[in-house]
């Protein structure tokens, strides 16, 4: 009887040391679980798109608990392996390839990242030296232009829109053209007079009197904008069908809250936008309209 | 003003070690400067070489805003002052200034370029803010073609703010280092001069007349104890032909008189008579005549060896004259000085057979004695000599061979 009295004993010990146990492995498995993944496309260079993403990762990783990695894929190749292979859980794009690559995403979780002036739409600018001859679109003939990154949606999808409501064709009537980096980039190689004009976006002064930000170097007033391009919407921020379904909410949730501190508006900034709102229902017809 | 051996040899070694400090200083400076300067120059072309790497790539692919990146970072070494990148006509392309694009270099500012080989090889200027500029070109070249160049101003102020440290770091090690040296100098100086000015010292007393001189340490034989040594043996000679009689050996008169002043000093201080007895030989002219000068010296030094017998060893016999001699004897009464020192010595004289070689045969003399007593009989030197004096010649006058005093002189003559 005391035997089997000191048996039980031990098996119950037994038993909630593998409670215990299992539920910390359970625990530990989902810790050591995939990372979020987020795709960025990029609207500079990859080195700079990085940097300048890295804040609101490590902002999301806060937020949500899990470990938040950020990928920004060369071309469009790369950008479909990414998506193909599963390998992502967010994307955040320019509005043209939201569009094209819609049928991936969960249509339920897609939120839109503000301009720096709040709104859900933005255009480019086509920009030239003060001392330039080219007052129009027109002129650029024989000249050289420069447009943004090839996924860019206002630097490039509607750069070219716009010389071709000019009747330009960007291929043939250009001295050259070529795809440019972040719009401090575009703007100091057309001041320094690597190429005659270039794509710019507006969250640019207008009239650039005065520097846009502290890494801003062009002097006052040396620049000059002929023309704008057409409105698109900003940015998108969309969740992958495969993501899982929390993770997407507290992502979500997480993205929606920001611009609450002075710590979220300087992550906002170095991400040129104001904020991120969910995308309006009347938004996407549009967008497929414009795109496809 | 007259500077002695000790000081001569402190400034001269001074000197010596301050030029050779302050050569080493200079060399050393110098050298530091030259590397400094090169270390300068090999990271401003360096950081050219880089940047003009970068930019023939930047040039043919027409992204002159990564130029611009690329001046930013460079700019970050806070001895670049400027960057520039011209093309082959030189027109600046991109600057760190991007006021300067389109403009041609160099600018108005910069006036004149100078070289100092002896640095280094690249030109220099002096920018607006004073500084001296170091403009280190570098080719921006692909394929063998010069597409353009890098022109970077590397400034000197760090070079000349280490230098100045340095300076001053230098200068004061060189004066404390000086300091020590001057005081090891000193140290080693006086040690070897030391026995140098001993020996001023004593040839001075020497001349003086002092022959009271310490016997040097015979254990050392260094050139200056050997030198010490000599100079202890001529005053010793030198004091015997001073102060000796050299065919008696007793003290002179010049001797006899400095005697003479102490002991009447003293016999004043501690308020003692003094006792002078003033001994002639009797008739000695005869012997010399008689005999020859050779048996009179030696009859001198024969009686003066016998009286030199009879005194104590606290009286002085020196030889005052001729066959005259006189003895001090301190401390000591008439009658004392009478019975126990004038008669005794005048008794043994004439007690005593004189066996002189040459003389062939023994001889016989006698003495007189003259005794005058301070400060019964004198108050000074001159008196006393005077008073044993008249003492003898009574003692001659009295037939020779006896033993007057000045006292009963004195009574006789009524002298007051």
């Amino acid at each position: 009887m005391k035997i089997s009295k000191s048996l039980t004993v031990f098996l119950l010990i037994g038993l909630s040391y593998w409670v215990i146990y299992a539920g910390q492995s359970i625990a530990g498995s989902r810790g050591q679980s995939r990372p979020v993944m987020i795709t960025i496309l990029p609207c500079a260079d990859i080195s700079s798109t990085y940097k300048k993403f890295y804040p609101l990762a490590v902002f999301l990783q806060n937020e949500i608990g899990s470990k938040v990695m950020l990928q920004v894929p060369r071309d469009w190749d790369e950008l479909s392996q990414l998506i193909s292979s599963g390998e992502t859980d967010f994307v955040y794009q320019p509005p043209h390839v939201y569009v094209q690559l819609e049928e991936h995403y969960n249509k339920s979780e897609i939120l839109t990242a503000l301009s720096q002036r709040g709104e859900r739409k933005n255009h480019g600018l086509l920009i030239v030296r003060r001392d330039s001859n080219i007052n129009k679109v027109g002129d650029l003939r024989g000249k050289s232009l420069l447009f943004g990154q090839e996924f860019s949606t206002i630097k490039t999808v509607a750069g070219k829109a716009l010389l071709q409501k000019h009747g330009i064709n960007y291929e043939k009537d250009l001295l050259e053209y070529r795809y440019g980096g972040s719009c401090e980039e575009i703007a100091l190689n057309v001041y320094l007079k690597a190429s005659d004009a270039g794509f710019v976006c507006d969250h640019l002064p207008l009239n650039l009197t005065s520097p846009p930000n502290k890494t801003w170097s062009i002097p006052p007033n040396s620049l000059r904008v002929i023309a704008e391009t057409e409105e698109y919407h900003t940015w998108i921020f969309s969740a992958m069908k495969s993501a899982d379904a929390p993770t997407v909410s507290a992502v979500i949730r997480a993205l929606l809250s920001l611009h609450e501190t002075q710590n979220h508006k300087d992550l906002l900034k170095d991400i040129e936008s104001w904020g991120f709102a969910p995308i309006l229902e009347s938004d996407l017809p549009k967008l497929r309209k414009n795109f496809l | 003003m007259k500077l002695n051996c000790r000081l001569k040899l402190i400034i001269a070694i001074s000197l010596l070690v301050f030029a050779s400090q302050l050569t080493t200083a200079y060399i050393i400076i110098h050298q530091s400067e030259v590397s400094l300067h090169e270390k300068a120059h090999i990271r401003g072309e360096e950081l050219g070489r880089n940047l003009a790497e970068f930019s023939s790539l930047a040039i043919v692919s027409r992204n002159l805003a990564s130029i611009y990146e690329q001046i930013q970072t460079v700019m970050k070494d806070s001895n670049v002052r400027h960057v520039v990148v011209v093309d082959p006509g030189h027109k600046v392309l991109v600057s760190h200034d991007l006021s300067e694009v389109d403009s041609t270099y160099p600018p108005e500012y910069i006036k004149k370029f100078y070289f100092n080989e002896k640095l280094d090889r690249n030109p220099h200027y002096i920018d607006k803010h004073g500084e001296t500029i170091a403009e280190i070109t570098v080719p921006i070249t692909l394929a063998d073609n010069v597409l353009g160049h890098v022109v970077l101003g590397y400034s000197h102020t760090e070079i000349a703010q280490k230098i100045s440290s340095l300076n001053k770091k230098t200068m004061i090690t060189l004066l404390v280092g000086f300091a020590g040296a001057l005081l090891l100098t000193i140290l080693l100086t006086s040690m070897i001069t030391r026995p140098l000015m001993q020996l001023e010292k004593t040839a001075l007393k020497i001349s003086m007349g002092n022959f009271e001189i310490d016997k040097p340490d015979s254990n050392s034989n260094d050139e200056f104890n050997l030198l010490s040594q000599t100079m202890y043996s001529m005053a010793r000679r030198l004091e015997e032909l001073v102060y000796n009689d050299p065919l008696t050996g007793l003290y002179n008169r010049q001797l006899l008189n400095i005697r003479l002043s102490e002991e009447l000093a003293r016999s004043r201080r501690h308020v003692r008579p003094l006792a002078l007895l003033l001994v002639d030989i009797d008739h000695f002219k005869r012997i010399n005549d008689t005999y020859g000068h050779l048996v009179g010296d030696e009859m001198l030094v024969a009686i003066t060896s016998l009286i030199a017998k009879q005194i104590r060893e606290e009286d002085c016999l020196a030889r005052f004259g001729g066959e005259e001699f006189i003895i001090l004897a301190p401390d000591m009464a008439e009658t004392n000085a009478r019975q126990q020192l004038a008669e005794r010595i005048r008794s043994a004289v004439a007690n005593e057979q004189f066996n002189i070689a040459p003389a062939k045969q023994s001889l016989h003399v006698t003495i007189s004695v003259g005794l005058a007593l301070y400060p019964t009989d004198a108050k000074n030197e001159r008196e006393l000599i005077a008073a044993a004096d008249q003492a003898l010649y009574a003692a001659k006058y009295s037939g020779r061979n006896q033993v007057r005093t000045y006292s009963e002189l004195k009574d006789y003559l009524s002298v007051p």
